[in-house]
């Protein structure tokens, strides 16, 4: 009969205890009152001697396991040929998978080798795949784990207007997210207008001198129009240049504390083939093109910022002062 | 409105406190003749006397017990501790005895208490006299903690202090003591947990305690010149400390500044930002900051000991930072 390692009661009130190191492996010779491994309790960590003398095996428990009082750990067999690999029950059925057989032993090393390799395989496949779609993942720009960098505020205001911070991302806003970066941001629809003015007069004034920029008329009269029309509203007006550089036209007025404001931004497109400019971004984009004896001014704005009735008004006020420029003076 | 220092607004909160119960009577190190070394109750004992204005050998703990028992049997102690170093020496009078007796008595008995101690560093007296150690105290429930940050408050809050019928630890600014400030002419009393805002603002809100409150007015001028427009409030008592100002300037500007003198870890600021985070958060668009003393002992080198508390301009640097929206982890 093989002697049963159980796990021994080592305090007053303890009931289970974790095996930490073996200090004899399996199929060695184990001499009586020789320690065979360490445990460890909620108190203290010590060595458990064999009570018996032998060859240790079967081991039935993993290292780091918590084992209850009591539970068999291992036995401890008088002869060689009984030692039992490892976690294994240790009944007689078994003793023919007995490794006492040295042949028998080295089959089973292969294959636990070869499994190794295969699981192994299987890791760096796996890994493979991960890194594949991680890389997918930051050429979309998205993925739904990907944790947005914002403050508390900006969360909340984009989730009051419906806006979807990674897209908002993808377009360009860098992070951490502010508030201030998605205050102007307004989830309301776009709309379009669009006027056709003749040329005649304006060309005609900006040919007398040769420094007048055709962004910053138009501006002018933007400001002109938006100034009669709504005196009690602030307008920003911002002139955007191809090459993406934006710059805050310099007569804007300041705006007093608290009150309505509105940006607008005018890009001037006569000198190119380009007949309108719109980010696609919820913005008020103004933008100025040229073609036989015309001018084409296309607004793309926003109706949480201008109502389509207020933007009709403002497009045709500004399409007036364009055609005839002496109202820009009155 | 007369412009009067640190130190006679205290005098004459005691005087006049004194005048009006003859329960009250001062104690402590050099109280009566000397005036302390702060000069601060100078002319006191020639009108109430020894008997009420009595000086004690070095013996903190002796005669902190004997005004707890005092407080206890109707009278009403003002303790003088020379310096707020030396609230170690009465830890067992003050947070065991003086906190807990109306609980421990079952309502049955007051401890009527103020203890006037001070705190501040950079005025070169070296690691065991410059500690600012209110935190220390206000953890401890029981305890009523008020830090005035001119003569206005110094005087409002003693004499509210007084008339408690709780143990109160005021905590005086020792660099203030010279400090100026106007004060009514008629009495008045300031209320504990009342906060005060002191400039108003919209980008940024930066709480000072104490001397800090000046640190942090120096600061909003200096952020006013780039355009940050800062919020100064100061707090008065930190028990009990006035959530709703706070966290009402806070939803208002998003960020906040938190500056005391005390130690940073575990401290004050600690905890006022830990309520603003707590209850203010889905307000917040930047990381509240903490600025309290560096956690070292505050050396006596004038040069190392200016580095160790807030400075104005460090107040303003941090508060550019969250107001420009950099990314901040930890300052």
């Amino acid at each position: 009969m093989p002697y049963e390692i159980k796990m021994p009661q080592l305090g007053m009130n303890q009931d289970s205890a974790t095996i930490v190191t073996w200090l004899k492996n399996v199929g060695e010779k184990v001499n009586k009152g020789d320690p065979v491994f360490e445990v460890e309790t909620d108190k203290a960590t010590m060595e458990v001697e064999a009570q018996a003398s032998g060859y240790l095996s079967a081991i039935q428990v993993e290292l780091g396991v918590e084992v209850p009082v009591g539970n068999l750990i291992a036995t401890i067999v008088e002869n060689k040929k009984d030692i039992l690999k490892s976690i294994e029950e240790p009944n007689s059925d078994n003793k023919n998978q007995s490794v006492a057989d040295e042949g028998s032993k080295i089959d089973h090393e292969t294959i636990t080798e070869k499994s190794n390799e295969v699981t192994h395989e299987i890791g760096d496949r796996s890994f493979k795949i991960d890194t594949i779609s991680k890389d997918l993942s930051k050429k979309t720009g998205s993925s739904p784990n990907e944790k947005v960098l914002a403050s508390p505020k900006a969360k909340v205001i984009a989730v009051e207007r419906g806006l979807d911070m990674r897209r908002l991302i993808a377009r360009g806003l860098n992070e951490p997210i502010h508030s201030a970066d998605i205050m102007g941001l307004q989830s309301g629809e776009q709309a379009q207008l669009m006027a056709v003015v003749q040329d005649r007069l304006l060309l005609e004034l900006i040919q007398t001198s040769e420094d007048i920029d055709k962004g910053n008329i138009f501006a002018s009269f933007l400001l002109g129009s938006w100034h009669f029309l709504f005196p009690d509203k602030f307008l920003h007006v911002q002139i955007n240049k191809l090459d993406g550089s934006v710059s805050l036209f310099k007569e804007n007025i300041l705006p007093d504390e608290g009150a309505e404001e509105v940006i607008v931004s005018i890009i001037n497109l006569c000198d190119t083939r380009l007949f309108s400019y719109s980010s696609g971004q919820n913005g008020n984009v103004l933008s100025v093109s040229h073609s036989n004896d015309t001018f084409i001014l296309n607004f793309s704005f926003n109706v949480a910022d201008i109502k389509l009735q207020e933007a009709a008004f403002l497009l045709n006020e500004l399409a007036e002062r364009v055609e005839d420029p002496i109202r820009q003076l009155i | 409105m007369p412009e009067i220092t640190l130190s006679q607004a205290v005098n004459q909160a005691i005087a006049e406190e004194m005048r009006r119960d003859s329960n009250v009577f001062l104690i402590g190190e050099d109280v009566a003749e000397a005036g302390t070394p702060f000069k601060v109750t100078s002319g006191l004992v020639e009108e109430f006397s020894t008997e009420r204005v009595i000086d004690t050998p070095i013996s903190e703990p002796g005669f902190m017990g004997l005004a707890v028992g005092a407080a206890m049997t109707g009278s009403r102690p003002i303790v003088d501790l020379m310096f707020g170093d030396f609230l170690f020496l009465v830890m067992d009078q003050l947070c065991n005895q003086a906190a807990k007796i109306h609980y421990m008595s079952g309502g049955k008995l007051n401890v009527p208490l103020v203890l006037r101690t001070n705190l501040g560093a950079t005025r070169r007296s070296a690691a065991q006299h410059s500690q600012s150690l209110h935190a220390l105290v206000a953890h401890v429930p029981g305890l009523k903690v008020a830090m005035p940050s001119s003569a206005y408050e110094a005087k409002g809050l003693l004499k509210t202090a007084i008339r408690d019928n709780n143990p109160v630890v005021i905590f005086e600014d020792k660099l203030m003591y010279q400090d100026k400030a106007f004060v009514p002419d008629e009495e008045y009393l300031l209320p504990f947990g009342e906060a005060a805002i002191l400039k108003e603002g919209r980008d940024v809100t930066l709480i000072g305690t104490s001397s800090m409150r000046q640190v942090c007015e120096r600061a909003a001028i200096l952020l006013d010149k780039d355009g940050i427009n800062a919020e100064v409030i100061d707090p008065r008592t930190i028990v009990p400390l006035d959530e709703n100002t706070i966290l009402n300037s806070v939803k208002k500007t998003s960020r906040a500044v938190v500056v005391d003198e005390g130690h940073q870890n575990f401290g004050t600021t600690a905890e006022i930002a830990s309520r603003i985070s707590e209850k203010a958060f889905y307000y917040l668009d930047a990381p509240v900051i903490r600025m309290g003393a560096m956690d070292v002992p505050i050396p006596f080198s004038p040069v190392l000991e200016d580095l160790t508390v807030p400075t104005a301009e460090r107040v303003a640097e941090n508060a550019r930072k969250i107001v420009s929206g950099e990314l901040v982890h930890a300052l």
